[in-house]
């Protein structure tokens, strides 16, 4: 669907906005406007990271969950958005 | 000695009849092997009853009768050893005992394969007999009685003398003590002492493994599939709005700003006494070579090794220099000086004539690239050449010194410009390229920093590039074949330069350069040529490449002019489009796209012979004086005035360089602050330490990380707003000229071109108060316009005098 090109293409042209990578729970990368290589990286070991501060959130209070995660390093910054119920995506 | 009585053996003495009675014969039957016979209990019995009390073995009646039925053992004691010539064994341990020990002398280790062999008597139980002590009679007794009444007499004691009768015991050396035993019997047992100890270590097997995993992919049909969902734009949906919130915030503040670094700096206010002033960090002045010189160019070597280098110039004008040149050769020479030394200059370069300008090529720091007065160029590999040295005569100050010979060793130039292919006049500029190359045909490319080819310019009206990577790859080639010193010196007086430009005013006229600078980026090639006559031009490379047929759009002149020639310009470090440029007595700000400058400052008190931007802060620049006084202009404190004005020497500052802010950390200086490089027509380098303030940053003056990420993209800062207001206020002062011009009733000019306009009203405009004063004083001094900033020939009487 255009919409979802459109949110996209969105995203992508904020300014400082490098790359973009949708991932599935599995791991596996849907969609990415990166290099295949990077793209591979960045689904590994961001869902592995992704993960594993979601389980600490959770374990720290059953009730919550983790919204979003932000990576801040000394050249760039990498924002993790992971949907909230299991069952989907 | 008799031996004691062992258990169960009964010592006799039997009779000669009742030895025969048992059959005993010591002899016969009882030899000393078998010196025993075994007798049945109850013949004893028997015996004891026949005989009665005569029998030997009454004694032992009891303990026989007790005893049961068994052989006992009758041994004769040849030896008496238990002081009866018999004796009965009457346990059968006993019984053993003897058997055992009877046999041991002739029936031990059978077993063995020893032989056994009969004992032989050495006489040894004859020295056992005769140590033994047997009493010889029987033991006397003896009755002593004495009558009671003789008991407790009386009596009288007496004394006497102490020496009658007395038996003197005197010492005597007892020489026994002294004895020297050569022969002790000592007693002597070793043995090991032993620990029981455990150890277990526990041994694993080496096991080789690997892993090797690939991602998992999923095909296009797949992605495609879930692509267009429902369920991918609702996620998308539930996750935009927080990647927008993020994206928002990332914008809005510096995320790479480090907090902690800045954080005393808000606090800091430039006007404190202690922290405003320029200190002399360090001087570098040689007798020999720049004394009474004027220093033209200070460059910082890159590699951040601490050395800086300087180039000496004679004070001479066109004049004297004719005259000189066919009399006396002088040396001009490039000295570099390393901040350890301050005494005596690392080293010293000859140059073929006087250098105006040099530069260090920012790639190789051991590359040098000089421009003379003479209109060649020289090159220097400083790890190619070999010094040559020479012998100096260091001039005694006072007489009664001796003359001092110092040996100096100078590196003179590899490599110079064909005189023909050159430039005609002195060399007023070289700039290293950066982010571009240009071809034999001109053309521009953009391409990595190799940094191997230079523009100069000169009086001549001309710009030349000039390319070093033949000789670089020459070099290359001579060290891979492990030479030591180049033989570069064949291309010396043949090298030309790669493209030549003829510079043409837009009235068609040539320009005599004194400075060029130029932005340039990949598809933009601009340069910016400053003139003697005091004009600025901005000409536009791509434009000359496309023919295009407007000459204005290549070459576009600053509408201000300099009253005098330009001594420098320079584009800021921090923005492409903004530009200082100094001449006469002013300095000026412009902003590219703008004809009229950004800012002018008031006429100084002396000339102005230098201005550059500083690295370290966006609105700051430092401008040198004739009169010996660095001015350091703050923009955003104040901007009419300079913000620090300090005197440095007596003599006219010639050049100024701010130092790279690595500049000692190769050579461990320990200088934690920015350093600014002067020279002064003496031939004096100064290096002096900028206070805190104007090194450090204000947060949010320029955001100069973002410009990292995205090049299109640059954070609204204050420097910036500061220039696009001064834009907007000169573009609207101009536009209320104009009007009152009209008003006035005067001709308006197609162009806002104020070139041949009286510039005296615009100035007020700009600046308060102290200008007019000063432009009664200036028209004086244009009589005396001399040439010691740039050290060139006869200075032109400037036609387009404003003051």
């Amino acid at each position: 669907m255009s919409e979802i090109e459109e949110t996209i293409k969105r995203v992508q042209g904020h300014k400082g906005v490098l790359g973009i990578v949708i991932v599935n729970s599995a791991g596996v990368t849907i969609k990415s406007t990166l290099d295949n290589e990077l793209t591979a990286k960045y689904s590994s070991l961001l869902t592995q990271l992704a993960g594993k501060a979601r389980s600490v959130v959770r374990e720290l209070d059953t009730s919550n969950d983790l919204t979003f995660l932000r990576i801040r390093s000394k050249k760039h910054e990498i924002m993790v958005a992971p949907v909230q119920d299991p069952s989907a995506e | 000695m008799a031996t004691p009585v062992p258990d169960g053996i009964e010592p006799l003495f039997l009779t000669l009849a009742s030895q025969k009675v048992f059959g005993l014969k010591p002899g016969e039957n009882l030899t000393p092997e078998i010196p025993y016979k075994k007798i049945s209990r109850d013949q004893i019995v028997q015996d004891i009853e026949v005989r009665g009390v005569v029998s030997d073995f009454h004694p032992l009646k009891d303990a026989i009768d007790r005893l049961p039925d068994m052989e006992l053992l009758l041994v004769y004691d040849e030896e008496q050893k238990y002081r009866k010539n018999f004796y009965l064994c009457m346990t059968q341990e006993a019984a053993d005992r003897v058997l055992g020990k009877k046999p041991a002398t002739g029936q031990s280790k059978r077993d063995g394969n020893t032989e056994d062999s009969k004992w032989v008597s050495q006489g040894s139980e004859e020295a056992i007999r005769e140590e033994n002590v047997y009493p010889s009679r029987e033991l006397l007794k003896l009755n002593i009685s004495r009558r009671r009444r003789d008991f407790n007499q009386d009596f009288k004691f007496t004394d006497s003398d102490a020496h009658d009768g007395l038996v003197e015991c005197r010492q005597f050396k007892n020489p026994n003590f002294d004895l020297n035993r050569m022969e002790k019997d000592v007693g002597v047992q070793a043995v090991p002492t032993m620990v029981n100890r455990v150890v277990q270590t526990p041994w694993f097997d080496q096991v080789n493994t690997a892993c090797q995993t690939i991602p998992i992919t999923m095909d296009r049909e797949e992605k495609d599939r879930i692509m267009q969902s429902q369920s991918m734009l609702n996620f998308l949906n539930t996750v935009m709005p927080l990647v927008d919130h993020a994206l928002e915030q990332n914008e809005t503040m510096d995320i790479f700003e480090d907090n902690f670094s800045t954080l005393g700096d808000e606090d800091l206010v430039f006007g404190g006494k202690s922290d405003s002033t320029l200190k002399e960090f360090q001087s570098f002045t040689d007798f020999e070579f720049s004394k009474g010189k004027i220093i033209s160019v200070v460059d910082a070597r890159p590699d951040g090794k601490g050395v800086v280098a300087v180039a000496c110039t004679q004070k001479m004008n066109f004049e004297d220099r004719m005259s000189a040149s066919s009399s006396k050769i002088s040396s001009s020479v490039i000295l570099v000086w390393d901040f350890i030394n301050p005494i005596h200059p690392q080293l010293i370069l000859e140059a073929p004539s006087d250098v105006l300008c040099f530069h260090f090529n920012p790639r190789r720091p051991n590359i040098l690239v000089a421009g003379c007065i003479n209109g060649q160029i020289a090159y220097w590999d400083l790890s190619a050449s070999a010094p040559k040295k020479i012998y100096i005569v260091q001039k005694n100050r006072s007489p009664e010194e001796e003359e001092v010979k110092r040996q100096v060793s100078i590196i003179p130039f590899l490599i110079s410009t064909s005189i023909e292919n050159g430039h005609r006049k002195p060399v007023t500029e070289l700039t290293w390229m950066s982010n571009i190359k240009m071809t034999k045909q001109g053309t521009v490319y953009g391409a990595a920093d190799e940094m191997t080819q230079f523009i100069t310019t000169s009086t001549d009206s001309q710009i030349l590039v000039w390319d070093i990577s033949e000789y670089i790859q020459f070099r290359s080639k001579e060290v891979a074949n492990g030479a030591n010193v180049t033989e570069l010196g064949q291309f010396d007086l043949k090298w030309s330069p790669l493209f030549r430009i003829s510079l043409l005013s837009p009235e068609e006229s040539p320009l005599s350069c004194t400075k060029v600078c130029f932005l340039a980026r990949p598809g933009l090639l601009r340069f910016y040529v400053a003139t003697q006559e005091g004009g600025i031009y901005c000409c536009n490379w791509d434009n000359i490449r496309s023919n295009h047929p407007n000459p204005e759009d290549i070459m576009t002149e600053k509408g201000r002019r300099h009253a005098s020639s330009v001594v420098s310009i320079q584009p800021s470090p921090f923005f492409e489009d903004v530009l200082l440029s100094a001449g006469d007595w002013t300095v000026n700000v412009w902003k590219d796209s703008v004809n009229i400058p950004l800012i002018s400052s008031p006429a100084a008190n002396g000339y102005v012979t230098v201005a550059r931007w500083s690295p370290h802060r966006p609105a700051v620049f430092a401008v040198g004086k004739s009169d010996g006084g660095v001015d350091v202009w703050d923009l955003l404190d104040k901007s009419h005035v300079p913000s620090l004005s300090q005197t440095m020497c007596p003599s006219a500052i010639t050049t100024i360089e701010f130092l790279p802010s690595d500049f000692g950390t190769g050579a461990q200086l320990g200088t934690n602050m920015e350093l600014l490089a002067v020279g002064d027509d003496q031939g004096r380098l100064h290096v002096l330490e900028l206070p805190r303030s104007l090194t450090r940053r204000q947060p949010k003056e320029v955001n100069s990380c973002m410009t990292r990420i995205h090049d299109s993209y640059i954070q609204k800062s204050l420097v910036q707003n500061f220039f696009a207001r001064e834009e907007k206020k000169t573009l609207y002062a101009e536009q209320r000229r104009a009007q009152r011009f009209v008003e006035r009733g005067g001709e308006l000019e197609a162009k806002l071109d104020w070139k041949n306009e009286n510039g005296d009203e615009f100035v007020e405009e700009e600046v308060e108060g102290e200008e007019t004063a000063e432009s009664d004083e200036t028209e004086d001094r244009t009589a005396e316009i001399s040439s010691d900033a740039d050290g060139d020939e006869t200075s032109e009487e400037d036609g387009t005098q404003e003051q």
